[in-house]
């Protein structure tokens, strides 16, 4: 957006590469090109999808830009500054202003801790407030999210999977971040429980005045949720626009196909998909060219060969819309 | 279609745990015809995965039990009153099964090939030689690249996807009349998904059996199914044709489902529908409510609702629901308000 202030986060060629050991001496047999040259902005209040199939890299890229994983290459500005190199002791201050929500409300919170101590856990990490008050903000957080005040003093086993994952967003916020990266923090909850996770994050949203990364595979409620959406395939970014104009003229193939396999709702609206061939190759072996070439119905030679950039082809003058396609016209 | 090919009456499966007596499934009662795909919809906990494998008996006992009041008919024969021996030949043959995960249904110490021929084997009575070129071919019917080098291929090393594909494979082997396919879809991706769904559905045409899709996801359901019944709590709360389901649901439990997934194609066409959350949770199996088991969470119930039990009553020809105030056409919550 032209004219913007700057924004609050953004990402500039970044990449994760995992090794893989193998071998007697576990020496370096290969590596899986996890995240591989990311670039993208984000402005404050916005809310930012990433999605993609499974290894496509999305939930890697929310690690790494919380820095639970160190970037392999690539800079991470956060409020202006490069938190990819950052030491530890100079993380501290942009990691208060940064939130994180996981997809496992049974595995992501420790069942030995009680509720209060998991959801100030936080504040203890930041050394903020006094016991007291750690446990006054605990119980205040807890009735934001939608949960009685009495559950402080219980343990996470007591609970339900949506009520896990509103007390995995009461942790989130303790600090009242800026920043909450959330990697599919609805896709183990059950439709009915869903929908209130998801309207809750979009009231926190509006409260607090927050800016999300939403992560997840499940394109209806990423349309639901973001303001702008980014697609992702094997470790890299097909395509990303506003919501509205992506889904409504998505421009990459893959875009296109993952639209139209996408189950509609309405079985008045049956209708031919448009079924992909093939599988996602492994990320470890990452085809030539476009990676998107080996299932594309649409590859030509160049493709094979040539790896496309994400580049602008908005022509309505209005907001971006990057696509990584040789074969989308300017 | 209209012949029936399974019957299903009062149904009653119990699991005895620690804490007394789960009834996982509460007296379902539903057919299903030839040729059609029937769904099976509703939440964790619904009943729809133990309904399944107690049509095939493969419930563990103990803990698990059917009720031998329950019926079950199968091609005219009464399921429950068959030996294990005779149930064995009624598996596989008549109906097989589709699971979730295939890794935890497929053997991972022998290959795709071998476990395809032992079952050819088993109840084609093939040859050795025979079943193997069989297994080939069915592998290769069901679009596995390579199926004869993919037949010397453990599980493990075979994509979720194609590991999906084998296991169909492995269902379909016997020329089964009814398929169950249980959440057939929900570990793959959707590009994925849709490559699965689309071969159930060419399978169907070509052999012109029955599928019971058993899933959680409403777009399967609308995208795969001719009629649904929807589970709650161990029942089914109603029963209706795919279209008339979703143009208009005759129980609040049906309706909040269905507002309360985002619906990409509306929205794409500027429409954007308000996301519905039903308010509060599925009760305990262990503390069911007196009433309507649903009453707690709907926004029509009465007092009436929450001291007597509605039974699945006809509303229409092929439509059920288990309400006391049904709804009407186009009634829904009056605000998505939630807690």
């Amino acid at each position: 957006m032209s004219g913007a202030p700057k924004p609050l986060l953004a990402v500039r060629g970044l990449k994760k590469h995992f090794p893989v050991r193998g071998g007697l001496l576990k020496k370096v047999v290969g590596w899986v090109y996890a995240v591989d040259g990311v670039s993208f902005t984000l402005e404050e209040g916005d809310t930012l999808g990433l999605v993609g199939e499974s290894g496509c890299g999305k939930s890697t890229l929310g690690r790494t830009l919380m820095r639970l994983y160190e970037p392999t290459e690539g800079a991470i500005e956060f409020q202006g500054r490069d938190i990819a190199r950052a030491s530890a002791a100079e993380l501290m201050p942009a990691r208060r202003e940064m939130a994180m929500i996981f997809q496992d409300p049974y595995a992501s919170l420790n069942p030995r801790m009680t509720v209060s101590d998991i959801v100030t856990a936080p504040m203890s990490a930041h050394g903020v407030g006094t016991p007291a008050e750690r446990r006054e903000k605990a119980s205040e957080i807890l009735q934001v999210v939608g949960l009685r005040a009495q559950a402080a003093s219980r343990y996470p086993h007591e609970f339900s999977g949506g009520q896990r994952q509103r007390i995995g967003i009461a942790r989130a916020l303790i600090l009242n971040p800026k920043l909450v990266i959330a990697d599919e923090p609805v896709s183990a909850l059950d439709v009915s429980i869903r929908a209130q996770v998801v309207n809750l994050m979009m009231r926190l949203k509006e409260r607090f005045k927050l800016t999300y990364v939403f992560i997840a595979h499940d394109l209806s409620i990423v349309e639901y949720i973001s303001s702008h959406v980014a697609v992702m395939y094997l470790g890299r970014v097909m395509e990303k626009a506003a919501a509205k104009t992506l889904y409504a003229s998505p421009k990459h193939p893959y875009t296109q196909a993952l639209i139209s396999a996408n189950p509609v709702p309405d079985p008045a609206r049956r209708a031919q998909k448009q079924v992909l061939k093939g599988e996602i190759p492994s990320p470890m072996h990452p085809p030539s060219g476009c990676v998107f070439h080996t299932r594309c119905p649409l590859a030509e030679e160049r493709c094979r060969a040539e790896a496309p950039a994400l580049r602008d082809v908005d022509k309505t003058g209005t907001d971006e819309h990057l696509v990584a396609c040789h074969l989308v016209k300017d | 279609m209209g012949k029936t090919v399974l019957e299903v009456q009062n149904l009653v499966t119990e699991f005895h745990v620690e804490h007394g007596v789960a009834r996982a499934v509460d007296g379902v009662s539903f057919h299903l015809e030839e040729g059609e795909t029937l769904g099976l919809v509703g939440e964790s906990g619904s009943g729809k995965s133990v309904t399944s494998l107690s049509l095939m008996r493969l419930v563990p006992s103990p803990p698990g039990r059917i009720l031998p009041s329950s019926r079950i008919v199968l091609g005219g024969r009464d399921v429950m009153k068959l030996s294990e021996r005779e149930m064995q030949a009624v598996r596989g043959s008549e109906v097989a099964m589709v699971f979730q995960d295939p890794m935890t249904a497929l053997n991972p110490v022998y290959t795709v090939g071998n476990q395809l021929a032992e079952v050819l084997l088993r109840h084609e009575g093939l040859s050795r030689e025979k079943a193997r070129a069989r297994a080939v071919e069915l592998l290769e019917h069901v679009g596995i690249p390579a199926p004869a080098k993919r037949a010397d291929s453990y599980p493990h090393q075979l994509s979720g996807g194609m590991r999906q594909r084998a296991m169909i494979a492995m269902a379909l082997s016997c020329s089964p009349r009814i398929l169950i396919a249980d959440e057939p879809t929900t570990a793959l991706d959707v590009t994925i998904q849709a490559q699965i769904l689309e071969l159930i559905k060419k399978l169907q045409r070509e052999t012109g059996m029955a599928v019971i899709m058993i899933t959680h996801d409403l777009g399967v359901v609308a995208e795969t199914c001719d009629r649904v019944n929807v589970m709650y709590c161990g029942r089914i709360v109603e029963e209706a044709p795919i279209r008339d389901l979703f143009a208009a649901p005759k129980h609040p439990y049906t309706r909040g489902l269905i507002d309360s997934i985002p619906d990409l194609e509306a929205s794409r066409g500027g429409v954007r529908k308000p996301l519905f959350a039903i308010p509060g949770m599925v009760p305990d199996i262990h503390h069911l409510p007196a009433g309507c088991r649903f009453a707690e969470r709907c926004f029509k119930a009465a007092d009436a609702c929450r001291s007597s039990d509605p039974v699945l009553s006809d509303l229409a020809p092929g439509r059920r629901a288990a309400c006391l105030t049904p709804l009407a056409a186009g009634e829904r919550a009056p605000a998505a308000a939630e807690a």
